[in-house]
């Protein structure tokens, strides 16, 4: 994309220990559906970071389009009895972090 | 020694009428608000499917379409009070405010244009997403409620 080429199965792996972490009682019934998501939002956040290098939209659009991937990872978190707003945001928070490096220098500029 | 026995019994059976009772953390199933998520959901899928149509069009502006913002906004907050109103209906409520997130940030995105499907398509999924995980616990409480 930029110099270094997005490791799909390496930032997942990552953020789906990153989220374990974080939801360590409730992974045994989250975990499916929270790996499912999370290979979604790898998959769109590449897609924003494409129509952005292309030019079809700007930073300012690339970060709503991130609210809206947040979002809805938080939905479907909140979801799960036990799983209040703080543990779902503490567990996206956590998840994004963990490859904000990687991803950042993989598209060339800063999105997460 | 009576006053006693009487005292322990009417724990007893207050610990027993406790430990029979259901603890319940969820709330009832409510058929209103079941119905008014799926229009909802309904009346979203319409819209993407018409700005998806609709790119590079003087249709697809932001201005020709605040009417949908205006309508889905007044129904995700006409569900909000509803549920607020509903016992235990914490998770619901949370989500619902998440929605309304989601479409306050696409009505930003289509103010500043839509040039392309293929971010129409990345906005629809995440939205599907959320609607997805809504039906998804309205479906489980009806279940419980059968």
């Amino acid at each position: 994309m930029s110099g270094k080429k997005i490791n799909f199965q390496e930032l997942l792996n990552t953020m789906l220990s990153a989220s374990k972490e974080v939801l360590k009682k409730e992974w045994k019934n989250v975990g499916p559906v929270a790996e499912l998501q999370i290979k979604n939002i790898i998959h769109n956040l590449e897609q924003i970071a494409i129509l952005k290098l292309s030019g079809k939209i700007s930073e300012e659009q690339a970060k709503l389009h991130l609210t809206l991937q947040r979002e809805s990872f938080k939905t479907i978190l909140l979801s799960f009895e036990g799983i209040g707003i703080i543990i779902a945001e503490k567990t996206i928070n956590a998840a994004l972090n963990a490859v904000k490096n990687s991803f950042n220098k993989a598209i060339g500029w800063r999105l997460l | 020694m009576n006053i006693n026995i009487r005292f322990f019994s009417v724990i007893s059976f207050f610990l027993f009428l406790f430990s029979c009772a259901e603890i319940k953390l969820i709330q009832d199933y409510d058929a209103v608000s079941n119905n008014k998520i799926n229009l909802l959901h309904d009346k979203t899928t319409k819209f993407f499917v018409k700005i998806q149509r609709t790119v590079g069009l003087p249709e697809n502006k932001y201005e020709k379409h605040i009417d949908f913002y205006d309508d889905v906004k007044s129904d995700v907050h006409v569900l909000q009070t509803r549920t607020k109103a509903i016992d235990k209906s914490n998770i619901t409520q949370k989500q619902l405010t998440s929605l309304l997130t989601q479409i306050n940030t696409l009505e930003k995105l289509h103010q500043l244009g839509f040039k392309s499907n293929e971010e129409i398509i990345i906005i629809q999924s995440a939205i599907d997403e959320s609607f997805t995980a809504i039906l998804k616990l309205q479906i489980a409480l009806k279940n419980k409620s059968n």
